[in-house]
């Protein structure tokens, strides 16, 4: 089935990469921003492939890049210069409706505040990836996703009726409902507390292994225990080192 | 997709409309205004359809003026008819002993089959030939409530009316037929006596202006068709009318008054659009972490728009459903008492027609208002999720929307003009807008930018107030637009009307005659000349012989094909029977624009002296011909010269006068004009009512009060209707101070934080207030006062003058509205606690 989507979003985008050895692969990544005291380099000529299944923590001090190399991966922000190739996707070459089906089918995203749409349940949440791929079952599929991560009693909760390690529990399950082939996690368990922090990172690690999704993890915890198979470290828009 | 879209439209709905009060009111205000004014016009027209017989007196109405029907001609009728009334009507004098309570009333003389049909009620259940009969030598009259509300008359007064003396029996309360009268019988207090007492008034000599009406009640509706063809091809000088347009005039007015109030409506429901699209721009402010979060999840932007769109339609359905409901109820609950205040019939009538126009009003201006704070809401990037800092990015979208949003605007227009009856006022009423709307966003925008370049302030309240209007996000471009919407309406009704208070007082011309009198017989000019010129102090007494007829060729050709100008029409109307004079001395009143007088001696061929109007209007030059029907004889006179005159002068003034031959031979009565310059006034009337009581007086200060206080009536619905948009504004600003409050809360917290006092905070938000509310009323006037021009001026036809006082007013009531609402959501914002806010940040 998902052979099936590649070569009909082939046909449409004709943006597929030849290689498909790496899902991610940035090629002298720049990302340079206007602002009203002149231009800002925030990623500063990036290379950098990440191989599929592959579980990469990216840290670094703040102001160093680390988020914005998370919008382009994820198809929220064009690079100002050099290629980024995801999922077989040539971003550069997406428009905007292509890049809102890459993210749909191929990324899933996790932030820090969750980020949860506050007027609808834990399942609506969950859900609505796969009612926007129009793909039916979409609910029932939501909430055994929901049920795998401990919240099969909170199905009908709304955002605020629910803790801050669930509503990031239920934003886990939203990112990976559609089975995508990257999560893409900015400090998921930076507004968390210590006990909270340690399980949905136990979680987020569990289930990108069983879905075999590419983890890219945005953390200053250096205390992980779960394993990862590569530590990139930015600073000043460089990666300054990338460790296997 | 579209399901989904549904789906996620009513889970986003599904936690209410909270803050959507502002949303729903304004539209329906909006909405329920024009429902009420189209419902209320369009019952108004109904009801006078359905009661056309009532209105009327009969299926078929026939009258004449000067002269009652032949013997033959009434022969000719009551054979074709089942039954048949005939009365007559005039204006007359109605004295009383207490000569101040003198007053010109339109008298009714009636027969015995009056009225054929409707019923006739007088107070207190009398029966109406009860009341005319004559009782102890005295025939009884009856008077309508406006007499008694004057003080003039009351049950029992003995009146005199010309030579006759009348006991007033009964108040009438319900003259079916009143509202169906000819001319301007209508207009005056009313008193109706029996026919066969008329006779005795001595009213009805030669040459006076009685009205000899019949009225016929037709055995089927193919009988009314052929009699009346039959009639008007036999008859031309006939007045005809039947029932299916019993009152052309009134229905006319209804029209004219539907289309004026249902613009003022449509003005309503704008100035509440721009309400709706404020609190959609605040809705969606609210929506700017879901539609990223959407995005985020690979959502499309159109599919994010459509679901929005779908909101704000089941929203806008809501809001248009209320408004049509309101808009009907108020129709319903006022139909009665507006029935009694204008005297028309109103058949409430709500048709699928009234409703499709409103309701497509309401959901165009709903989309045209809501559409760009929802596409700029679009604009949101999903990246701002990482930042945690979502808000509103963007002014401005994409062109496709602007595109949308002026094909909205240009069918709205299109819709206005294609369903007015009158579709030039609906076009101007477009053009009015269009203009006001670029005129506030001018305003709006030159406030900014020069508030921008303020700096140099020694108040900081007077500086953060400066820098509040130009912030991004401020509302001053909307609340300008809304508030100063209102306003200009206000304004503009403010001064049309004080300058017509000014047409009728002020401007009277300060030698304006005291008195006119019309119908002054040949044989009686001497001695009227005479009486008058032996009461005290008068002066300027002027009469001219009157003939009345008809103009049938104008250069050779039928009068309307000959019409160059519109606006002269009336000259040549069908129900318009001209009265024309002649004159053997010159005029010397200094009117003469071209050509010359003929001598005093002239008795050749007709020659014509004619108003400008007149020669302009059908492109007449010295020389051309113009043929009229005078009793019954064509007469075509050469223009020898043209006159100036102003009608507003109310010196005796003829569109046409012809020299002396042949009309000097013809028939006919004088028309006088004199002015008393002492309180001789009522002597004078009394005088010459009592010595020649065919002869209509009409003293000019009680037709100006007359004419005053039927314009009153015609102000209080103009102002209800002005009043409507004023509130439209209000709600718009509550709008705005209700979105804003969260951010002036937080301001105010922050100010107080770093040791601003709550007057310091109060100075500052009101200070922004009162500009913006003084610059919407600065722009209010300029607008208001050039609409009133427009109408005064350029429709009326009359000097238009800039009321100080209706200026000063508006920038009152702008400053309050505005401050108050203002103060309304400081008061709010400066009673949280800095904690409150500070502990979520």
């Amino acid at each position: 089935m998902k052979g099936n989507h590649f070569l009909v979003e082939l046909g449409v985008d004709g943006a597929l990469k030849n290689s498909e050895e790496n899902i991610i692969s940035l090629q002298n990544l720049w990302l340079v921003l206007e602002s009203q005291a002149g231009p800002v380099e925030i990623l500063r000529g990036i290379d950098f492939d990440v191989s599929k299944g592959e579980s990469v923590v990216v840290s670094g001090h703040s102001g160093a890049g680390k988020t914005s190399l998370m919008m382009v991966i994820g198809g929220m922000e064009k690079p100002t210069k050099g290629k980024v190739q995801v999922a077989g996707y040539e971003l550069n070459q997406l428009n905007e409706n292509g890049l809102a089906r890459y993210r749909r089918n191929n990324v899933g995203i996790i932030f820090q505040s969750f980020h949860l749409i506050p007027t609808m349940t834990a399942l609506e949440n969950v859900a609505i990836p796969l009612e926007l791929s129009g793909i039916a079952g979409a609910r029932s599929k939501a909430e055994a996703d929901l049920a795998a991560v401990d919240l099969g009693e909170r199905l009908n909760h709304y955002p605020s009726q629910l803790s801050g390690g669930e509503q990031q529990r239920v934003a886990i399950a939203r990112a990976l409902i559609s089975e995508p082939d990257v999560i893409l996690a900015d400090e998921p368990t930076g507004n968390l507390d210590q006990a909270n922090s340690q399980k949905i990172m136990e979680l987020l690690f569990e289930k990108c292994n069983e879905k075999n999704a590419t983890l890219i993890l945005i953390t200053h915890q250096t205390d992980l225990t779960q394993s990862y198979q590569r530590h990139v470290e930015l600073s000043d828009g460089r990666i300054v080192s990338n460790l296997v | 997709m579209l399901k989904n879209s549904f789906t996620i439209a009513l889970r986003e709905l599904r936690h209410g409309y909270r803050g959507f009060w502002v949303f729903f009111s304004c539209l329906s205000l909006g909405v329920a205004a024009i429902t009420a004014v189209t419902t209320l016009s369009t019952s108004m027209l109904n009801g006078i359809e359905r009661d056309g017989r009532i209105i009327l007196g009969g299926d078929l109405a026939i009258g004449q003026q000067f002269q009652d029907l032949s013997d033959e001609q009434v022969q000719q009728l009551s054979e074709a008819a089942e039954s048949v009334t005939k009365y007559v009507e005039l204006r007359t004098l109605m004295r009383t002993q207490n000569l101040e309570n003198s007053i010109l009333v339109s008298l009714k003389a009636v027969d015995d089959f009056y009225p054929l049909y409707g019923r006739f009620e007088i107070f207190d259940d009398v029966a109406l030939f009860d009341a005319l009969a004559v009782s102890d030598g005295i025939p009884g009259a009856l008077v309508d409530e406006s007499v008694v509300e004057s003080g003039k008359a009351s049950l029992g007064t003995l009146i005199s009316i010309g030579k006759s003396q009348y006991q007033v029996r009964g108040i009438i309360s319900n003259e079916p037929d009143r509202i169906g009268s000819s001319g301007s019988f209508a207009f005056w207090p009313r008193v109706l006596i029996h026919r066969s007492t008329l006779e005795d008034t001595g009213l009805v000599d030669f040459g006076s202006r009685s009205y000899y009406e019949y009225r016929l009640r037709l055995p089927d509706g193919d009988a009314l068709n052929e009699l009346r063809t039959q009639i008007e091809e036999q008859h031309p000088r006939f007045y005809v009318r039947d029932f299916h347009n019993a009152s052309p005039d009134l229905t006319e007015i209804v029209q004219r008054l539907g289309i004026l109030l249902s613009l003022a409506g449509l003005t309503t429901l704008l100035i509440g659009g721009i309400g709706a699209s404020n609190a959609v721009r605040a809705y969606m402010n609210t929506r700017l972490p879901t539609i990223a979060i959407l995005k985020c999840v690979g959502a499309p932007t159109r599919f994010v728009m459509r679901v929005y769109l779908i909101q704000i339609a089941l929203l806008a359905a809501i809001g248009v459903g209320m408004g049509v409901v309101f808009g009907v109820g108020i129709s319903i609950l006022s139909a009665a008492s507006l029935e009694a205040f204008l005297s028309v019939p109103i058949s409430i009538t709500f048709t699928p027609q009234i409703a499709a126009l409103v309701i497509t009003y309401g959901l165009l201006t709903a989309f045209l208002f809501s559409l760009w704070p929802l596409a700029c809401s679009l604009e949101t990037r999903p990246a701002a999720l990482f930042r945690n800092v979502v808000t509103r990015e963007s002014q401005s979208a994409s062109w496709i929307y602007i595109a949308i949003s002026i094909a909205i605007a240009l069918l709205l227009a299109a819709i206005v003009t294609i369903s007015a009856h009158e579709r030039e006022f609906a076009v101007w009423f477009v053009l009015g807008i269009t203009g006001a709307w670029i005129v506030f966003r001018v305003m709006s925008a030159s406030l900014i930018k020069i508030s921008q370049k303020i700096h140099r302030l020694r108040s900081p309240a007077a500086r953060l107030a400066i820098a509040n209007l130009h912030r991004p996000g401020a509302s001053t471009s909307d609340i300008v637009l809304a508030v100063g919407l209102g306003l200009s309406v206000l304004v503009a009704t403010a001064m049309v009307s004080s300058n017509l208070d000014r047409q009728m007082t002020a401007l009277i011309p300060e030698k304006a005659p005291s008195f006119f009198f019309v119908g002054i017989q040949s044989a009686q000019l001497e001695e009227f000349k005479r009486l008058v010129l032996d009461t005290n102090s008068v002066q300027d007494l002027d009469v001219l012989p009157y003939i009345p007829g008809q103009i049938t060729k104008i250069k050779g050709m039928d009068p309307r094909a000959a019409l160059v100008d519109e606006g002269s029409e009336w000259i040549i109307d069908d129900d318009g029977e001209r009265t024309f004079s002649y004159t053997a001395k010159a005029r010397d009143d200094g009117s003469l624009v071209s050509g010359e007088w003929w001598s005093e001696d002239y008795d050749g061929p007709p020659l014509l002296s004619i108003h400008i109007d007149v020669a302009q209007g059908f492109g007449l030059e010295i020389g051309d011909t113009i043929t009229m029907n005078i009793l019954g004889r064509e007469i075509t006179g050469a223009v020898h010269n043209v006159r100036d005159l102003s009608w507003r002068s109310m010196r005796l003034n003829f569109a046409i006068m012809l020299s002396p031959e042949p009309l000097r031979s013809i028939p006919h009565s004088s028309v006088g004009t004199v002015r008393v310059v002492d309180e001789s006034e009522l002597e004078l009337q009394e005088t010459i009512a009592s010595t020649f009581p065919n002869v209509t007086v009409i003293r000019i200060k009680d037709a100006l009060n007359r004419v005053n206080e039927l314009m009153l009536r015609g102000r209080d619905a103009a102002r209800g209707v002005s009043g409507l948009t004023i509130v439209a504004g209000i709600l718009v600003l509550a709008g705005i101070v209700i979105s804003e409050n969260r951010r002036r809360a937080y301001e105010s917290v922050l100010l107080k934080t770093i040791g601003a006092s709550r007057r310091y905070i109060l100075t500052a938000f009101s200070l922004e207030y009162l500009i913006q509310g003084g610059v919407a009323a600065l722009a209010a006037i300029i607008l208001g006062a050039v609409t009133s021009w427009a109408v005064v001026h350029s429709l009326m036809g009359w000097e238009w003058y800039f009321v100080f006082s209706s200026a000063a007013y508006t920038v009152v009531l702008g400053l309050m509205i505005s401050c108050i609402m203002g103060m309304m959501g400081i008061w709010q914002a400066l009673k949280h606690r800095p904690l409150e806010y500070l502990r979520n940040e």
